[in-house]
């Protein structure tokens, strides 16, 4: 699979409402992963509009710090 | 009159709906033609900058990052037409205008600042932790007292501002270096350090800067990291130069002898490819290009998934090594680029 990128995950927004993380595709759209998607070990956010997705660059550890921030 | 295609979810384009062109498609841009100034573009809005100082804008509008009231809005959050963004006071004539991905940010001619939309990394300039501002707010204390701003540019997340005593201000995401060092969010305009020449323009990329010296001197500089070998690829010194763009990951230099100098990022076509005849004028998108050549001629490369690159494209989308022609009937003047958004503007009549 080739990737259009690979974003660390701290260069990614978290919309605490929808509870997923997104970033800009330069189609226009954003790239999206959920949070239970990372939590099950998924790494790819897809682009709803277009065929682009992006690796999510994270360390196991920061994702216990991740799910702390999402339910505070 | 101006046409446009590509990505229009939400109504970029100006083209009275959010469907995507994949051809030249008539906007519905009000004035005569040969007045524009500057087309620059968010994510997914777009602003039309006339040389009278009027700037018209389109696209999502959730936020007011057109620098138009939200009660303007088709649907409350797009403007699928091209409509005035008026400014602070009806009679505000603006002189530069740049876009982030959720922001617009104005210059008037008496060298006021202004910024509107959304920017969570510092994009609005106009604070520590001021993510939002539905209407144009005017950036305090900036530029400096006797200074003027004479060029503006933005890209993703970032902005910068050349002043006529040749210093480069910049705000916004700067956690990549594009703003200098320390890397880090900027929320107020700060001057770049370390700069060993005068700047007279500057194009941002996603996460880089890059910034020129004048044409003669082949002096330049890019800030951020060397992702795709910016930094490493990049020329010593620039031969003498007329224009200068940049992609979310690539660099493009219009040469004064029509030739295209580019390095970055190439696994979508990107770059200039080879065999270009001589080029009048280069407008860069976020992963696509454009050019005008001498003769008149539109050309486009790089990735087109929406059309914005025309037809044909690889099954990828992308338009690699080789352009496609944008043809219209009129004759062109001018082109823009945003994301996967590509302008022409025709003469009219």
């Amino acid at each position: 699979m080739s990737y259009y990128d690979e974003i660390e995950i701290e260069d990614m927004t978290f919309d605490k409402k929808m509870q997923l993380y997104h970033y800009p595709c330069p189609c226009g759209d954003r790239f999206e992963i959920s949070l239970g998607d990372l939590r099950d070990g998924e790494e790819v956010a897809v682009c709803p509009s277009c065929s682009l997705m992006i690796k999510v660059i994270f360390e196991a550890v920061c994702v216990i710090d991740i799910f702390l921030c999402a339910i505070s | 009159m101006i046409y446009a295609l590509g990505s229009n979810g939400a109504g970029q384009l100006a083209t009275g709906n959010s469907e995507d062109a994949h051809s030249p498609t008539l906007t519905s841009f009000p004035r005569t033609s040969d007045g524009i100034q500057s087309i620059v573009a968010g994510g997914n809005h777009t602003v039309v900058l006339c040389k009278s100082g009027e700037a018209y804008a389109t696209g999502e509008n959730v936020d007011g990052r057109c620098g138009i009231p939200f009660q303007s809005c088709d649907d409350k959050t797009n403007i699928t037409t091209f409509q005035q963004s008026n400014g602070i006071e009806q009679n505000t004539t603006w002189k530069l205008c740049s876009a982030t991905w959720e922001s617009t940010t104005f210059v008037s001619e008496q060298n006021e600042v202004y910024s509107c939309g959304t920017g969570n990394k510092g994009e609005l300039g106009l604070g520590e932790n001021i993510t939002s501002s539905t209407t144009l707010q005017l950036i305090p204390n900036f530029p400096p007292k006797g200074l003027q701003v004479i060029a503006l540019a933005a890209s993703m997340n970032h902005t910068l501002a050349v002043l006529s005593n040749g210093e480069v201000y910049g705000w916004g995401n700067g956690r990549k270096g594009q703003l200098g060092q320390p890397a880090m969010i900027h929320w107020t305009p700060c001057k770049i350090a370390n700069i060993p020449f005068e700047a007279i323009n500057a194009v941002c990329g996603r996460d880089f800067s890059y910034i020129v010296g004048p044409p003669e001197t082949g002096q330049h500089l890019i800030l951020g990291a060397d992702k795709w070998s910016l930094i490493s690829q990049a020329p010593k010194t620039l031969p003498p130069w007329m224009q200068i763009g940049a992609s979310w990951g690539s660099i493009f230099v219009l040469l004064k002898s029509g030739q295209l100098l580019s390095w970055g990022r190439n696994d979508h076509g990107q770059l200039g490819p080879d065999n270009l005849a001589p080029l009048e004028k280069i407008a860069v998108g976020s992963e696509h290009a454009l050019a005008l050549t001498n003769s008149g001629k539109v050309l486009a490369w790089g990735w087109g998934e929406h059309g914005n690159c025309g037809e044909p494209t690889e099954s990828n989308g992308d338009v690699k090594g080789r352009w496609n022609e944008l043809a219209v009937d009129k004759r062109c003047v001018a082109i823009g680029a945003g994301c996967a958004t590509s302008w022409l503007v025709c003469a009219d009549g």
